[in-house]
């Protein structure tokens, strides 16, 4: 016993900051003290690797219509109640099906599927952070972008150390309130607000997304304490996407998010001021489309992750030349 | 007498040792100790660079923001300490002192335990009791077993806690924060005194002695189902060597609060000084289990573990030496909460870990086989008891004239404690004596009796003369002996582990208020090399991580 405490090592990757003891995991299921060190178990190991659309993220104002090389490997460091990645995000290195695919390989396969992004997603970048880094290192010295979806659950520093490289996030904000991440999420809510600062103080393209759930955060006062959170910290021209909830993994027991729920909450958000407010997984949606803020034109209009017409030039809208933020 | 003699010498020194080392601690950290009340709301407000204790209204503490200014927007928070505010709220055995931090608005940030002594079986949930509260706010009602999970089998513990934190808290903010409280629920009852926890225990107490003068057995079965329904099953509140361990550290609570706690230890120590070791025999809710399963193994017919008697008085000294160890272990640690090893603690409070329920089967079942396994041998309780009931004013004695050496006594005493001297008379050897009135009730002659006798006239017990006859199954209860006393040893090494593992932990685990922080388990090797191979079968390499430090 006094020797395995010996080798008692802590990780300081995410907030949860885990004492680890000799074989023990973190939180995450993927960094284990193996020896008193620590060692990450899903390096060039991934268990899913797609071409989707970079909609899909969603990313609605990073070059629209592109495709994004996908990875993602087992574990996170949150266990939401409705994760819809459980299968993999809930899950050991050990328990899922997963690809040989050091950096090196994912830029080669990025390049020939002809892909303009790396996106690191599905599960949770930040606990793959060491493959999640190199491969974006690598992915930058070919003119690739690299895109995270992220819960935004991470340390400072090491954020700031992926910052560099990263070009485009999505941030799950999935609630402003402790209580919602304490009993949802199995976390807390100051480190993403700080963390969301973070990348966009560190230059990177930021888009919020916001999932529904009624009962735990589709009251009018939530959303617009996030509105109000997002206008006065990080500014109205960052997108918010509000996305369809759908009963999943332990909270089946909840009805999908009713669509004037989320008509209700674009229109909160757009009294409070933000610029684009999207409305996710719902196809065929007007707030599917970005409109233009100052003369209210269709700019981009989406149909599922589809792009049927784009009326930007230069990332500048055609008609009024009012600049919109992103990256075109 | 002899043996008795250095055994109660070593007894007084302990106890001796125990009050000067409270006196000499309490005088050498005096100066440290003001230290510390100085900066007492760093304990809930670890990055406070500041701290003023205020007295008026009541005490209570502000943490400020930093070290020069002292404006209201610089204040982090207040706290106040529940003794402080709430001072009659009391636990079981003893005050729980726990300080509270509260943010600006009115919200419970962080609470610390600062003092406590609990019985310890209660205290690993003590911990994850008091987390409850945090995020709590004043307007909140607080109601133990609604809005708060009470411990199993602790309830007075729970109450105390719940009552003083959400009494604190309520004056604190009618007066401090000046906010009005929402009525809810939860009416601040006035803890009525509970008379059952006077009279049940004193009636136990006289049925016990009245079937001692009166030589009725029933009388003393009536104490035993008595005590074993109400001491054991309602209140699972007994003499144990933890309440003795705190007497002896100066840990004592208050009457109003906790009458069952003087109805009990202090007021059984006292019959025992005057009668004898009545608690053991009569009273004892574990000693009536072992007792009423050894009996009815008797109506069965099974087969006694029968030993010699020279075994026998060298497995008696076993108790002593457990009890030694045990009080200088609390000594030395200044806390009652490592002494968590006792059996009828375990079992009546249902409270132990896989080991310690082994112990409390296989004690029980050994009780099956022979009287009362537990107390004759290993009970660190009853060996103070015996210590003191070797003083007692009351003892029984057999008359000379008209005993007729028939030695019916001594194969009666289920407890072993009659020898006899030259002459061939009966004595009673009081450290091993239970007072079940066995012996006076079986003898013919009645030569037995109850008589006032003085300490200097207490005769030497003669030693057993060395018979080696040898018992064959002296070996098995050796051996079952030695078990026993390892598998004590275990928990009694669990606790303390636990105990030193804890002391050092808490800083870390308690200021972390940000973010929940899992606790680290150590695991053993044949699991190390488990999940390694598990590891390797999925063709995981493992790689170098970033972002860690050494512990």
């Amino acid at each position: 016993m006094v020797k395995s405490m010996n080798r008692l090592l802590q990780c300081q990757l995410c907030p949860k900051m885990c004492k680890l003891a000799e074989g023990e995991r973190g939180d995450c299921r993927v960094r284990i003290n193996l020896n008193g060190e620590l060692k990450t178990l899903v390096y060039g190991d991934p268990c899913a690797a797609h071409v989707d659309p970079i909609e899909k993220k969603p990313l609605y104002h990073f070059k629209p219509a592109s495709m994004a090389f996908s990875i993602a490997t087992a574990g996170c460091n949150l266990h939401c109640k409705y994760c819809q990645n459980w299968q993999i995000s809930q899950r050991e290195p050990e328990e899922t099906y997963n690809y040989n695919m050091p950096p090196k390989t994912v830029v080669v396969k990025t390049i020939s599927s002809r892909c303009i992004s790396i996106a690191y997603t599905y599960s949770e970048p930040i606990v793959f952070y060491e493959y999640t880094l190199d491969t974006s290192i690598l992915a930058h010295k070919y003119g690739i972008y690299n895109v995270v979806v992220t819960a935004g659950y991470i340390n400072r520093e090491p954020l700031i150390e992926l910052c560099k490289y990263i070009d485009a996030a999505n941030v799950d904000l999935k609630g402003i309130t402790e209580k919602f991440y304490n009993n949802m999420c199995d976390a807390t809510l100051k480190p993403v607000l700080e963390g969301i600062k973070t990348m966009i103080n560190q230059g990177v393209w930021v888009e919020l997304t916001n999932l529904i759930i009624p009962t735990w955060n589709d009251s009018e006062k939530d959303i617009r304490l996030l509105c109000k959170w997002i206008t006065d910290n990080i500014g109205v021209d960052v997108p918010l996407h509000f996305s369809r909830f759908w009963p999943m993994h332990k909270l089946k027991n909840l009805p999908p998010t009713p669509i004037e729920t989320l008509n209700n909450a674009v229109k909160i958000a757009k009294k409070e001021g933000i610029h684009y407010v999207y409305v996710g997984n719902v196809p065929g949606h007007p707030a599917n489309n970005t409109y233009c803020p100052n003369d209210g034109k269709l700019l981009i209009e989406r149909r599922g992750y589809a792009i049927l017409q784009n009326n930007l030039k230069d990332g500048k809208c055609k008609f009024c030349g009012t600049k919109i933020p992103g990256i075109w | 007498m002899k043996r008795y003699n250095i055994l109660t010498s070593i007894l007084y020194i302990i106890i001796l040792i125990a009050i000067y080392h409270n006196i000499v601690l309490y005088n050498n950290h005096k100066d440290s100790l003001e230290e510390y009340k100085q900066n007492i709301c760093k304990e809930v407000f670890p990055t406070a660079a500041n701290c003023e204790k205020k007295n008026t209204p009541f005490p209570y503490y502000i943490a400020y923001k930093s070290s020069k200014t002292k404006t209201l927007s610089d204040i982090k928070g207040y706290a106040f300490i529940t003794t402080e505010l709430a001072p009659k709220i009391k636990g079981f055995s003893g005050p729980i002192k726990i300080i509270v931090g509260i943010s600006p608005s009115g919200k419970i940030q962080n609470l610390k335990i600062l003092e406590q002594s609990e019985t310890p079986s209660y205290v690993g949930n003590l911990d994850k009791f008091i987390v409850q509260f945090k995020g709590k706010k004043a307007t909140e009602p607080l109601r133990l077993g609604i809005d708060i999970d009470g411990i199993t089998h602790a309830t007075v513990t729970s109450k105390a806690i719940t009552s003083s934190i959400r009494k604190g808290l309520k004056k604190f903010y009618k007066t401090i924060i000046k906010d009005k409280i929402l009525k809810t629920g939860a009416k601040e009852k006035n803890e009525s005194f509970k008379w059952n926890e006077i009279i049940i225990p004193l009636l136990i107490f006289t049925l016990a002695i009245l079937s001692l003068s009166t030589k009725k057995q029933w009388l003393r079965w009536a104490a035993m189902s008595l005590s074993l329904i109400y001491l054991g099953i309602l209140k699972a509140a007994m003499l144990s060597i933890v309440h003795i361990a705190n007497i002896i550290l100066l840990r004592i609570p208050s009457f109003t609060y906790s009458p069952i706690w003087y109805m009990l230890i202090p007021l059984s120590l006292i019959i025992i000084l005057i009668i004898g070791n009545i608690y053991c025999g009569s009273v004892c809710p574990f000693g009536v289990i072992q007792e009423i399963i050894y009996r009815s193994a008797r109506k069965i017919k099974i087969k006694t573990l029968k030993i010699s008697t020279h075994t026998e008085e060298k497995a008696q000294y076993v108790k002593y030496i457990i009890l030694f160890i045990a009080l200088i272990s609390a000594i030395i640690a200044n806390t009652s909460d490592i002494l968590n090893f006792e059996v009828f603690v375990l079992f009546f409070t249902s409270n132990a870990t896989f080991i310690g329920w082994i112990l409390v089967v296989s004690t029980l079942l050994i009780s099956a086989f022979h009287f009362r396994f537990w107390c004759k041998y290993i009970c660190p309780t009853g060996a103070f008891n015996s210590l003191i009931a070797r003083l007692s004013f009351i003892k029984i004695r057999a008359s000379k004239d008209i005993c007729k050496n028939c030695m019916l006594c001594k194969r009666v005493c289920a407890f072993d404690a009659i020898n006899y001297n030259d002459n061939n008379i009966p004595i009673i050897d009081y450290g091993e004596c239970n007072l079940c009135a066995e012996c006076l009730r079986k003898c013919q002659v009645g030569a037995l009796k109850l008589k006032i006798s003085h300490i200097t006239k207490s005769k030497t017990i003669p030693l057993t003369k060395k018979s080696h006859i040898k018992n064959p199954q002296d070996r098995i209860f050796v051996l079952i002996l030695i078990i026993i006393i390892l598998m004590i040893l275990w928990l009694w090494i669990k606790n303390i582990s636990s105990f030193i593992l804890t002391q050092k932990s808490t800083e870390d685990y308690y200021t972390y208020t940000e973010n929940p922080q899992p606790i680290s388990k150590s695991i053993s090797n044949d699991k190390i090399k488990k999940i390694k191979q598990r590891i390797k079968k999925a063709g995981i390499k493992p790689q170098p991580a970033k972002y860690w430090k050494k512990l």
